[in-house]
């Protein structure tokens, strides 16, 4: 079975309980995010309070059952292959060994899934490294009239603007395989900033609002195709 | 005895006999109807019983064999009663004697003669006899044996059968229901009847199929005796528990013939059975059906784009919203759950289009183009400009006539062949044309297919416009940075170029069309434009900060009031409190609008910067003054602002007079620093302005000059129409200098007035310089040079041309020895105040030293007050030097901020050492008067590094050069901290296998503390160069605090999940103090601010190949593990595919281009 067909499975086993009468053991069902662990300096770490928070968002506003806390792994780990959804950020430089661009796109290939998410300064080398992972795949950006901006939420003018960066406009850009998206980049948009607690980046709660309403998108595209 | 004797007799015999036959069959018939009497009643009875009783079959047989047997029984034993021993002839005879007085025992006695046994011999006469025989023959000759027997017993037997049958038909009549099937059933002994129940239950419909997830409602009509309530049982699957629900049906026990309930199963999901139980009655059970409407599985939309679109057949199975250009055909194709009988396209509500059906599968195709006019005259709404908007909805029919349920709505947008756009990214505001004249354009452009040509068209101020093709890479979308140079337009100062773009598409159906990006102006300004512009920003900022200043006068006696209060009355009223809220408030207005201020200051040091106005000296100490404003503000007055509001809040007295303590002492520092700030600015200010008349006399001398030089040279030249234009120019150009010149005159005269406040000298001069230009008239010689230029008039141009520079020369001379005098002024006398500073520091440091020795060497402890006056003396002096550097500090940036702070350490010390003396603690007093000395010393020498740096002209630069150390410590605090994560996540991993921590985590933690001690201690050195500078020196000191508990927590080596907590709280506090010094340069590079929603200008479609090329290698692969390879086979071959492809893909390892 492929990975993917895994994830919406499961994703659909989470469904079905809310539904039914059936006990189903919790700790078997439950959806979360795996924070990727790179190397080459860059604080894949930050936005501490992100991804509990889009995960509680999500919790509450879909019926996907889902775990309080994110995980850390890294591509080399033996466990990657259990999390159907990665998620990768940072300021600074991403590098991955030989090893790891090999996992990471058996991985891809399989039905996984990565949102990386420009946190500001890491563009230039996760494009480089997604070069070596694809050599084949461009990055293409995705307009507001497609799915992923409307599958559960309606965000009718696409990618949100969390914060200014370098001024751009954000893009959502994604790497296709096959019809699949596989990958989801989110570049000067910073939707991490906007997961994050209020107190951390003080942004309005219209901007966070957005923030999640698009991560929960893009989780519940993920699982659903 | 005769013949008629025995005639006689025999008559009378027969007569008897006929008697006899008569009575035995009225008796027989009498009871036979007797008998037929009982049986009726018993048969009622049976009935009655079985009515009420509803007796099996055995039991009916039983009863009514019984029934009958016994009637019949009764009746026979009565008859055999009735006729025993009176059929004889004898009994006959006495039954006719009875019944016929006539006889008179004749007939009885004819009887017993006949009968007379001869062997008696009993004799009587044969004439008695004739006689008795022929009367009693006589007698009956006439007589009917009827007559005589009669029918009474059949009449009273039939009068009994008769009331009998009355009374079973009354009670039949009366309980006709029961008695009726009760006869029936006794009539059919041998039949088998169920029992009939009270209550009779009647369900409608008897069969029920709802479609799943729907109610199912069916109505239950009771009859018979209504119960008061039912109940509904319900059983989904065979074996299951039933589910049963109690309904309600004739609550109020009314005397109902039947009652009708109608009950609702809701949201049915499965098929079930249920039977309703009511009374003594349950039904049948009935069953309800849940079937599954049909569902699309999938829907998948294959579009076939106009031809001159060039775009290939798509396909898109996503999510069934249609989005396409228009004329695009669309074909439809649905997969269904179930084998469909119908399936429709409804568009908008209105549209049906029937698709074909075949079995699960159903098509039908959408012509876009035509759906405007057939929409039944609904118009689709227009959202956007162009783009058609409509829905539809997919209905299904199964076979069963099961329709789908709430058919999902699609969008269907049908686009327009969009106009191209096209936009100027960069610069995409009017802006000032650089030196170089040359300006890069970042331009983007995009079409639904083709951006075919792009032309930039400008225009010189009012002349006629031109266009100039741009080169570009066609595609459907373009970005692109192209360098127009403008050098050959040859501009002058004050000229404007406006400009934009057209870019046109490729659409050849209905022509190509085209649209114009935003215009543009690029202005080349002259010198003093903009010189204008950084001296507005200036005086705004000096404005803006005098107002600040001249608002919050009372402010601190304000809160030393309040303290008082609360200190005395323990206690705020409402009133005062809420004073104090909007004391607070304003505040924290000021700070916001001080942070205004020190952002216009940064503006006017870019601009200083980006233009080369003004000499490096002067941008350096613009630069230092930014520094300081944004330090006036520091986080900790807005900490004790926030404390203090929170203290308010929490009404606890002691808190408040704490925070107001704390607040008021802040906010004394931020007067400090704030009016320092505004004595540097205008310090600086007059400066530039000083600055700023030296340059502009300078150009409008070297213009001058220079159109002088073209004069000379056009005279040189034949009469031709280039001469005749040059000329022109120069006409144009002498025009802008006398233009010039008026505005330099105007900022001469402003020189003027400002410097009176500093220099009533140098303001005198200025002001006389100003009345010669005046006097000269140099606008209204320029003007007349123009107009001589612009009539080719060139000898009388060249004359008034060299008696302008003459001038403008003098002039010139005269303001750069103004400034060099007012500079060096400037300069000598801070350089000698603070020599005379250095001067008294060394001084009192030299009497500090004296008396210290004094101090050590005298034994008699009365001399210490004597000595204690002398420390006062010394402290005295002390604070005049004080005040001195601070009245300096105000005119110079290059005072150190240190020396003042060692001052001030000197000072304390000298105060404790005075009260010591005076307590005569001699010996105590000692080690403070060394001290004081020692700062004293320290504070004279910073001031005698600070008078080379003035001597040198050089800014103070450690404070540049530590925020520089701080932002490399951070990041290697940051590497630090990934570090220290890696090697607790390893350890805590082998503390969870069991294996502890392990010596390499040992070492490792070791290592790792050493780096962290080594930050430390250069954390420590930048608090050194930062003394003077509270807001950064703190922030260091609690750097260093983090980092010391930290470091302990490593030296213990053992994992700790808090140590990662803290280490990422000390690379916060670097990156914030680092931030807060160069706010603005940060905030350039990165804005945090939250981001401004911006409109989508990138590309609508996503291309047909999803961005992915052809990759021979990864469909090789992809071709080889197709097969059925064993696992073993399988890894390898991926194995040896995959490192070809890194391989391959190492080579490129480029960053990838924006899409």
């Amino acid at each position: 079975m492929k990975f993917w067909t895994r994830g919406s499975a499961f994703f659909f086993v989470s469904l079905l309980q809310t539904v039914g009468d059936t006990p189903v053991a919790a700790d078997d069902v439950l959806f979360t995010i795996a924070r990727v662990q790179y190397e080459g300096g860059g604080d894949w770490y930050s936005d501490p309070s992100s991804l509990p928070n889009l995960l509680s968002f999500i919790g509450t506003h879909t019926q996907i059952r889902i775990a309080s806390e994110e995980v850390r792994v890294r591509i080399s780990d033996e466990e990657l292959f259990s999390y159907p959804y990665l998620y990768l950020t940072g300021h600074g430089n991403v590098i991955f060994t030989p090893k790891e661009v090999i996992r990471l796109r058996q991985y891809l290939e399989n039905g996984g899934f990565l949102h990386a998410d420009d946190n500001y300064g890491m563009d230039e080398s996760f494009r480089r490294e997604m070069s070596k992972v694809f050599p084949s795949k461009d990055f293409v950006e995705l307009p507001p009239n497609h799915g992923i901006f409307r599958n559960h939420f309606n965000l009718s003018a696409g990618l949100p603007k969390i914060h200014e960066h370098s001024g751009q406009r954000p893009q959502a850009l994604a790497l296709f395989e096959d019809e699949r998206i596989v990958i989801i980049y989110t570049f000067e948009s910073d939707l991490g900033d906007g997961w994050e607690n209020a107190e951390v980046h003080n942004n309005p709660s219209e901007k966070r609002k957005l923030a999640l309403q698009m991560g929960t998108n893009i989780v519940v595209w993920a699982l659903t195709h | 005895m005769t013949g008629h004797f025995d005639q006689n007799l025999i008559r009378v015999k027969a007569f008897a006999c006929r008697l006899r036959r008569h009575f035995v069959s009225v008796e027989i018939i009498a009871a036979a109807l007797n008998a037929m009497s009982l049986l009726i009643l018993l048969g009622s009875a049976t009935i009655y019983v079985e009515s009420f009783m509803f007796l099996s079959s055995n039991w009916r047989i039983g009863i009514e064999l019984a029934a009958g047997l016994v009637a019949f029984t009764v009746s026979g034993v009565l008859l055999f009663r009735h006729l025993r021993g009176r059929l004889s002839l004898y009994s006959m005879a006495l039954i006719a004697e009875q019944r016929m007085d006539s006889l008179q025992e004749r007939f009885i006695s004819a009887i017993e003669l006949a009968e007379q046994d001869p062997s008696k011999n009993i004799h009587y006469s044969s004439d008695l006899l004739n006689t008795i025989v022929h009367e009693a023959a006589t007698c009956i000759q006439d007589q009917s044996s009827a007559s005589i027997v009669g029918w009474k017993p059949v009449r009273y037997a039939a009068r009994r059968l008769m009331l009998i049958i009355g009374i079973v038909f009354a009670t039949t009549t009366v309980f006709s229901d029961s008695f009726v099937s009760a006869a029936v059933r006794c009539a059919h002994p041998f039949t088998h009847y169920e029992r009939v129940p009270k209550t009779q239950i009647e369900i409608t419909p008897s069969a029920v199929q709802v479609v799943k997830g729907d109610d199912a409602t069916i109505e239950i009509r009771f009859s018979g005796e209504i119960p008061r309530t039912a109940e509904i049982a319900r059983q989904e699957f065979a074996g299951e528990d039933w589910t049963v629900a109690e309904i309600v049906v004739n609550e109020s026990y009314a005397n109902l013939s039947h009652q009708t309930v109608r009950h609702t199963f809701a949201d049915v999901r499965n098929s079930f059975i249920f039977n309703v139980q009511g009374g003594d009655n349950t039904s049948d059970a009935h069953k309800v059906t849940a079937v599954h409407p049909p569902e699309i599985q999938k829907l998948t939309l294959y579009y076939d784009y106009p031809d001159y679109t060039g775009l290939p057949n798509a396909i898109e199975s996503e999510n069934g919203n249609i989005s396409v250009l228009k004329g695009t055909q669309i074909r439809v194709q649905i997969d269904a759950s179930k084998s469909l009988a119908k399936a429709t396209i409804v568009i908008d509500d209105s549209t049906h289009i029937n698709a074909e059906i075949e079995n699960r599968k159903a098509s039908a195709s959408i012509s876009l183009p035509t759906i405007t006019s057939t929409f039944d005259g609904h118009e689709p709404r227009l959202l956007e400009k162009g783009v058609q908007r409509h829905h539809y909805r997919v209905h299904l029919i199964d076979q069963d006539g099961v329709a789908n349920r709430d058919p999902i709505q699609h969008t269907m947008e049908v686009y327009p062949d969009y106009v191209p756009q096209v936009t100027i990214l960069e610069p995409g505001i009017d802006s000032d044309l650089p030196e170089n004249q040359s300006v890069e354009l970042s331009i983007e452009a995009i079409d639904d297919y083709l951006v075919e040509t792009l032309e930039l068209l400008f225009r010189k101020n009012g002349e006629p416009e031109h266009s100039m093709p741009l080169p570009f890479q066609e595609a459907s979308r373009v970005a692109f940075k192209y360098l127009w140079h403008l050098t050959d337009l040859e501009l002058l100062p004050e000229d404007r170029i406006t400009f934009y773009l057209r870019v046109t598409d490729n659409d050849i159906v209905s022509g190509p069309k085209s649209s114009l990006s935003q215009k543009h102006t690029l202005h080349f300004p002259s010198l003093f434009e903009l010189i204008e512009e950084v001296q507005d920003l200036r005086d705004n900022s000096i404005t803006s900060i005098e107002e600040i200043i001249s608002n919050d006068q009372d402010t601190q006696k304000y809160l030393e009031q309040v303290r008082r209060e609360v200190l005395k009355n323990e206690e705020l009223s409402w009133e005062q409190k809420k004073e104090l809220h909007a004391s607070l408030d304003q505040q924290r207005e000021r700070a916001q609008a001080l942070e205004q201020v020190a952002q216009q200051i940064a503006e006017i040091s870019d601009k200083v910067s980006e233009q080369g106005l003004n000499s490096k000296n002067l941008l350096d100490k613009i630069n230092q003054i930014r520094a300081l404003m944004e330090e006036v503000t520091s986080p900790e007055l807005l900490e004790a602002l926030k404390e203090l509001q929170r203290s308010t809040d929490q009404a606890d007295p002691k808190k408040i007079a704490e925070a107001l303590k704390e607040f008021g002492e802040e906010y004394k520092t931020f007067e400090k620093r704030l009016d320092r700030t505004l004595a540097l600015l205008r310090q600086v200010q007059i400066e530039q302005r000083l600055n700023t008349i030296v340059d502009q006399a300078k150009n409008l001398f070297e213009r001058q000059t220079e159109i002088g030089a073209a004069v000379v040279q056009t005279e040189l030249k034949d009469f031709s129409d280039s001469t005749d234009s040059m000329m022109q120019t120069l006409s144009k150009q002498e025009h802008s200098i006398a233009h010039d010149s008026e505005l330099f005159q105007e900022n001469l005269r402003e020189a003027s007035t400002e410097m009176a406040t500093i220099s009533k000298k140098n303001s005198k001069a200025l002001f006389h310089m100003s009345t010669e230009v005046s006097q000269g008239n140099l606008s209204g010689r320029m003007s007349e040079m123009a107009t001589h230029l612009a009539k080719n008039n060139t000898k009388h141009a060249k004359k008034i041309g060299g008696g302008l520079e003459e001038s403008l020369g003098i002039l010139v001379s005269g303001l750069e020895q103004l400034r060099n005098q007012f500079l060096a002024n400037s300069r000598t006398e801070i350089n000698q105040e603070l020599t005379d500073a250095m001067a008294d520091l060394i001084r009192i440091s030299y009497e500090q030293e004296n008396l210290a020795e004094q101090t050590k060497q005298e034994r008699n402890i009365t001399a210490a007050p004597m000595l204690a006056d002398e420390q006062f003396a010394l402290l005295r002096g002390t604070d005049i030097v004080i005040k001195q550097l601070a009245n300096t500090g105000q005119r110079t940036l290059n005072l150190n901020p240190a020396i003042t702070v060692s001052v001030g350490y000197a000072r304390r010390r000298m105060q404790e050492s005075g009260y010591q003396l005076g307590q005569m603690a001699l010996k105590q007093s000692i080690a403070n008067q060394s001290k004081a000395f020692s700062y004293l010393n320290e504070a004279a020498n910073l001031l005698r590094q600070s008078l080379e740096e003035i001597a040198s002209s050089a800014m103070p630069s450690g404070f540049g050069e530590a925020m520089q150390k701080l932002m490399g410590l951070s990041e290697q605090q940051a590497s630090l901290n990934q570090a220290t994560q890696e090697a607790l996540g390893q350890a805590l991993q082998s503390e969870q296998h069991g294996q502890g921590s392990g010596s390499d985590f040992q070492s490792e933690m070791a290592r790792l503390a050493a780096e962290q001690q080594r930050i430390m201690q250069a954390i420590y050195e930048i608090e050194r160069n930062m003394r003077g500078h509270s807001g950064p020196e703190k922030r260091m000191q609690a750097i260093a605090e983090d980092i010391q508990a930290v470091l302990n927590n490593m030296q213990r080596r053992r994992p700790h999940p808090r140590m990662l907590e803290a280490q990422e709280h000390i690379h916060q506090r670097m990156l914030d103090a680092s931030r807060s010094i160069y706010a603005r340069g940060f905030r350039k590079k990165r804005r945090s601010a939250s981001g401004e929603d911006r409109n989508y200008s990138g590309p609508l479609w996503i291309p047909s190949n999803l961005g992915q090329k052809s990759d021979a290698w990864r469909d090789a692969m992809k071709r080889a593990l197709s097969g059925h390879l064993p696992r073993e086979y399988r890894e390898v071959v991926q194995h040896y595919y995959e490192s070809v492809y890194s391989d391959i893909a190492g080579r490129s390892d480029s960053s990838r281009a924006l899409p």
